[in-house]
C-alpha cells in the first residue's frame, strides 16, 4: 500500500514538476514554439544572464517581465532528464498495460501449419481428378483440357476399356509448366479435372512435380469434400 | 415366360429376346441417384416434381431434367463464352452417342441414353434446348417479349415435349402440344422472374428492351435492386401477368389432354405457388421469402391426388 502511494506520489511529483517547468518557461518566453526550437538549442543552457549572442535573444530579454526574472530556469540537462523521466516512466507502465490487455484477448495470428487462413472457393491450387460417388473416375478422355491448356502442360492418352467405356491410360500434368489459369477446369464437361484448394505441395525435386494419373486421382480422393463444397453453386434461374 | 423374365432381369436387358430388345440400353443404377442428387441441389422444384411422377417415368424425368441442369450450369462455371461453347459442343456430340445407345460414361448422359432408347424420344427437342442454351451463353439481349417467350419455349417447353413423349407418341395431339407450350412458357417466365435478384448480381437483364423503354426503367437502379425507384415494378408485374395468362391458356386445353399424360403437367403447381408468392410480397424480389416455397411439395402431392393441373 505504502509502495503504491509512494509510486503515485512520485508520478504526481514528476508530472507536476514537468507541468510547472513547462508553464514557467513558456510564460517567461512568449515566443512561438518553433522560434524556441530554431535557436541554437543544445549548446547552451537556458539560463537567464547568458550573454546575448543574437538579436533574437535580445528581443526576448526586452519582452521578459520583471517579476519572473528571479525564478530559476532549468538547464537543458535538467529539462531533458525531467521530461524523459516523466514520459518514459508512464510510457513503460502504459506499454505493459497494453501488453497485459492483449495477453487476455484472443490471438489474431494463426498458428500456421496447424491453422490455415481462409481461401476463396474459386482458389486455383493443386490439380485433382475427381470420382463419382460410385467410385468410378469421372474423366472420359474427351481431351478438351489438353486442347485448351495454354501452357500445354497436360498430356492424355486414352483407349477403350473392355466394357466399352473410353478412359485415359495416361493423364500427366507438368506442374512446372502449369500457369494455374483454371481453363482445364472450365473446359471439363464432366467436372473431372479441378484445381483444388491445396497450395502446400512444394517438393525437393523437379520430377516430383510431374504428376501422373495416380497422383491426381489420389489428390481427388483426398480433397473431394472441399472440392465438392467449392463447386457448389446456387440454383439455376434461367 | 417366367423363366424368360428372370433371365431378362439377371442380364440387365442388354441383348435379351433377340431383336426386340437388341437396342435396349440399361443405365447403371448409380446414375439415377446421381441425377436425383443433381436435381436436388440445383433444381429443387423439378426434384419435387420428379417425386410425384409415376415410378415408370421417374428415371426418364430425372434424366431429361438433369441434362437441362448440366447445360444451364455451364453459364455459371465458365468465365469465357468460347469455353462455354466448347462444353455445349461436347454435349451436342455426346447426345449423338446417347441416341446411338453408346453414351459416354457420365451418369446424366447414361440415364438419358436409357430414356431415349427406351421411349424412343425425338432428337429435335434436345437440339432445340442445346441451341437455346448456347445462345444464352452471351449476354441476354431480347428486343421484344416474343423473343423472351421463344427462349422460354425453347428451354422449358422443349423439356416438357421430350418428357411427354415418354408416355407414348400416340397420346400426343395438337392440344397437348399447345398446353405444353403454354405451360413451358409460364414456367420459364416464372423462373426468369424469380431469378431477377440473381440476374442483377451479375448485371443481367432478361427483360426485353421494349419493356425497358415502355416503363422508362432506370437500369443502373434496377441492377441495385431498387425496384420502385427504377420503375421496374410495372415490368415485373407485367411479366407475372403474362405468366398467369400462359398458365390460364394451358388450362383451357385440360379437356383434350388424355388422363395418362396428366403427371407431366404437374409443373403448373410451381408457377402457381411462386407467382402467388411474388404477388404477396408486392414484387419485392430481393425478399428472401419470395424464393422459398416450403409448401410446394405438399401442394404437388395434393394436386396429384386430386388429379388437377
Amino acid at each position: 500500500m505504502s509502495r503504491i502511494s509512494l509510486f503515485r506520489k512520485t508520478v504526481a511529483n514528476l508530472k507536476n514538476r514537468g507541468a510547472r517547468q513547462r508553464t514557467s518557461w513558456v510564460s517567461e518566453y512568449p515566443l512561438s514554439i518553433s522560434a524556441i526550437f530554431s535557436r541554437n538549442f543544445f549548446s547552451k543552457p537556458l539560463n537567464e544572464g547568458q550573454s546575448p549572442s543574437s538579436s533574437s535573444s535580445e528581443s526576448v530579454k526586452k519582452t521578459q517581465p520583471q517579476g519572473t526574472s528571479s525564478e530559476r530556469v532549468p538547464t537543458w540537462k535538467e529539462l531533458v532528464d525531467a521530461t524523459a523521466t516523466t514520459l518514459f516512466a508512464t510510457e513503460m507502465v502504459r506499454g505493459l498495460m497494453m501488453t497485459l490487455q492483449y495477453f487476455f484477448q484472443p490471438a489474431v495470428t494463426l498458428n500456421y501449419p496447424s491453422e490455415k487462413g481462409p481461401l476463396s472457393p474459386r482458389f486455383r491450387g493443386e490439380h485433382a481428378l475427381r470420382r463419382y460417388p460410385s467410385g468410378e473416375e469421372r474423366c472420359i478422355a474427351c481431351k478438351l483440357c489438353e486442347a485448351i491448356c495454354p501452357a500445354q502442360a497436360i498430356t492424355i492418352e486414352a483407349e477403350p476399356r473392355p466394357d466399352g467405356s473410353r478412359r485415359t491410360t495416361r493423364y500427366d500434368i507438368d506442374m512446372t509448366k502449369c500457369i494455374y489459369c483454371g481453363m482445364c477446369q472450365e473446359a471439363c464437361p464432366v467436372d473431372a479435372i479441378v484445381e483444388g484448394p491445396n497450395f502446400e505441395y512444394a517438393t525437393e525435386t523437379h520430377e516430383e512435380l510431374l504428376y501422373n494419373k495416380e497422383k491426381l486421382l489420389r489428390n481427388g480422393d483426398r480433397w473431394e469434400t472441399e472440392i465438392a463444397k467449392n463447386l457448389e453453386a446456387e440454383a439455376m434461374y434461367r | 415366360m417366367k423363366h424368360q423374365r428372370r433371365r431378362r432381369v439377371s442380364q440387365r436387358n442388354r441383348f435379351v429376346n433377340g431383336i426386340l430388345f437388341s437396342t435396349m440400353y440399361r443405365a447403371q443404377d448409380s446414375s439415377f441417384g446421381y441425377c436425383l442428387d443433381l436435381l436436388r441441389r440445383y433444381d429443387h422444384d423439378q426434384f419435387l416434381v420428379n417425386l410425384v411422377q409415376p415410378n415408370t417415368h421417374r428415371r426418364a424425368h430425372a434424366a431429361i431434367r438433369a441434362f437441362n441442369v448440366e447445360l444451364t450450369r455451364i453459364r455459371q462455371i465458365v468465365t469465357n463464352e468460347d469455353l462455354g461453347r466448347l462444353r455445349v459442343t461436347f454435349f451436342r456430340e455426346a447426345l449423338e452417342r446417347a441416341f446411338a445407345a453408346t453414351p459416354d460414361k457420365q451418369p446424366v448422359l447414361d440415364l438419358l441414353s436409357e430414356a431415349i432408347v427406351q421411349f424412343g424420344l425425338s432428337k429435335k427437342w434436345f437440339e432445340r434446348l442445346l441451341s437455346a442454351r448456347e445462345a444464352d451463353l452471351s449476354l441476354p439481349n431480347f428486343q421484344t417479349i416474343q423473343e423472351v417467350e421463344h427462349f422460354t419455349e425453347s428451354t422449358q417447353s422443349s423439356l416438357l415435349y421430350a418428357y411427354l413423349e415418354t408416355f407414348g407418341k400416340r397420346q400426343l395431339s395438337l392440344p397437348v402440344y399447345q398446353a405444353a407450350s403454354h405451360l413451358g412458357q409460364a414456367l420459364g417466365l416464372t423462373i426468369l422472374l424469380r431469378g431477377t435478384r440473381h440476374h442483377i448480381e451479375s448485371r443481367l437483364c432478361y427483360f426485353p428492351k421494349e419493356w425497358i423503354q415502355k416503363y422508362r426503367v432506370d437500369l443502373p437502379l434496377h441492377y441495385r435492386g431498387l425496384w420502385k425507384e427504377s420503375n421496374s415494378i410495372g415490368m415485373l408485374q407485367e411479366m407475372s401477368e403474362l405468366a398467369s395468362y400462359h398458365i390460364a391458356t394451358a388450362r383451357q386445353y385440360v379437356g383434350d389432354i388424355p388422363p395418362l399424360l396428366f403427371p407431366a403437367f404437374l409443373s403448373s403447381t410451381i408457377v402457381d405457388v411462386y407467382l402467388a408468392k411474388i404477388r404477396r410480397y408486392h414484387y419485392q424480389m430481393l425478399d428472401p421469402r419470395v424464393e422459398f416455397a416450403a409448401k410446394l411439395g405438399l401442394k404437388l402431392l395434393w394436386n396429384k391426388w386430386r388429379r388437377r393441373f
